[in-house]
């Protein structure tokens, strides 16, 4: 085995999971069957040495991952027409070039910054990254330990469609927009303000996926395995429920009772599930994990998630809405 | 429908008339309920349209006094309405939360705008 491939390999390894990488090599046709990190390089380092993957298309996929698994994803929608030169214009006016392809985040940046931002035809792509501090305590020094997080967020919009995602990692007590509480509502915020900014000063205003929810939930033959059900009724009574594992609440004959008695009337409001492969035409190579809440008009993935499956998700989403 | 700004909006808007009048119903059986709020994205599932929508006919409602605008104090962990204010700024840094037992703050709450139902009014206009 190359002893340079491994070490590049290693290095370019060393945030992604080991789920991540296997469903990202199953979509290329290679099986992983390998249960430690230590085979899982060795595995990549002989495909990418007997030429099976390219080195590149490894650095890809890892962008893709850092960009997707485990993101918190806001979904907007904007009403202004903004052509590409007029974003153009916009990103130039905010110092920001755009660039031909998407790169790696910078790992603890000392003030937010720009990674890439590419336009392509109608799909704005801009990256950022930050650093967030996670506090813990020491507890035999008796102090207060602050350990460095980077944070990618990731602006994905459609000048066309005129739908937005914004994909964040979550927010650690410490941010460099605020400490204190609610520190959370000034990361996001500033996010989306950059966002709108990047877009000629468009004013976003939050998807509605109530009725998402309701085709996910109704709809047969069914794109998900439905884990968790969130709604209000027309008496405003909240109702939650949670499948066991590997089931289906609908599967449930308590839910069929009260979906049959009430679920007309019902505003869907948080929901998770697990996207099928089955039903992917081929897109998906295992269950994908999503929360929907269509309270804040957001969609949360698992960490080992990759770029496709999360593209997959939202995708669904939007044409169900 | 005795509500004067209603009747007119529906005789200005005729295509606008029936969620008009599907949303009084509405509000009338949540009284007949004794409900005395309307959440919009559950009014939204009754009347079929978008929560936006309905915020839209909600105002025509609110300038007709049939419903007045609150803000509810959301525990996030339970769902559970701590507090209802009748504007933004009346709203706690902090509440103790009597469902979870915990002090929260911005963090761990979310504030929902409601509508409250001004009784006597509605009563008059779903009469």
């Amino acid at each position: 085995m190359d002893k340079k491939i491994r070490a590049d390999v290693e290095k370019v390894l060393a945030n992604a999971s080991i789920a991540s990488i296997r469903s990202w090599l199953k979509s290329k046709g290679k099986k992983l069957s390998a249960n430690t990190r230590d085979r899982m390089l060795d595995r990549v380092t002989k495909l990418i040495d007997k030429g099976d993957v390219t080195f590149a298309e490894l650095q890809d996929a890892i962008i893709g991952i850092e960009e997707a698994g485990g993101k918190y994803i806001r979904l907007f929608d904007f009403k202004e027409n903004r052509t590409p030169a007029e974003v153009t214009a916009a990103l130039g006016k905010m110092g920001i070039a755009i660039q031909a392809k998407r790169g790696p985040a910078k790992r603890n940046p000392a003030k937010p910054s720009v990674d890439y931002a590419i336009l392509q035809g109608n799909i704005l792509r801009v990256k950022w990254s930050e650093t967030h501090k996670e506090p813990s305590m020491d507890f035999q020094a008796d102090r207060i330990i602050y350990t460095p997080v980077t944070k990618i967020i990731v602006l994905i919009a459609n000048l066309k469609s005129k739908q937005v995602q914004i994909r964040f990692d979550r927010p650690e007590k410490f941010n460099p927009h605020s400490i204190v509480p609610g520190a959370k509502d000034a990361y996001f915020g500033h996010y989306q303000g950059q966002a709108e900014a990047t877009l000629g000063g468009v004013k976003f205003s939050k998807s509605e996926l109530q009725n998402a929810l309701k085709h996910l939930v109704e709809d047969q033959p069914s794109l998900v395995r439905l884990h968790r059900d969130g709604h209000k009724n027309k008496r405003n009574s909240t109702f939650n429920s949670t499948a066991g594992h590997g089931a289906d609440i609908r599967q449930d004959e308590d839910f069929q009772a009260m979906l049959a008695k009430g679920g007309k009337t019902w505003a869907y409001e948080e929901h998770s599930f697990y996207w099928r492969p089955d039903m992917s035409k081929g897109t998906l190579e295992r269950e994908v994990f999503s929360h929907v809440d269509a309270l804040d008009s957001s969609l949360r993935v698992d960490a080992d998630c990759w770029d496709a499956e999360v593209d997959y998700a939202v995708q669904k989403i939007r044409e169900l809405q | 429908m005795p509500s004067k700004k209603l009747e007119n909006f529906s005789r200005r808007n005729p295509e606008l008339a029936p969620l008009v009048q599907k949303l009084m119903d509405y509000i009338h059986w949540l009284l007949g309920q004794k409900i005395t709020k309307l959440i919009p994205r559950v009014a939204a599932a009754q009347l079929g349209i978008s929560e936006a929508d309905t915020l839209g006919l909600l105002s025509l409602f609110q300038d007709a006094g049939i419903v007045e605008p609150r803000y509810d104090l959301v525990c996030k962990q339970t769902g559970s309405v701590l507090g209802s204010y009748h504007s933004l700024d009346e709203i706690p840094d902090k509440i103790e939360c009597n469902v979870c037992g915990k002090e929260h703050d911005a963090d761990d709450l979310r504030v929902d705008l409601v509508f409250e139902i001004a009784q006597g009014r509605a009563a008059n206009a779903a009469a």
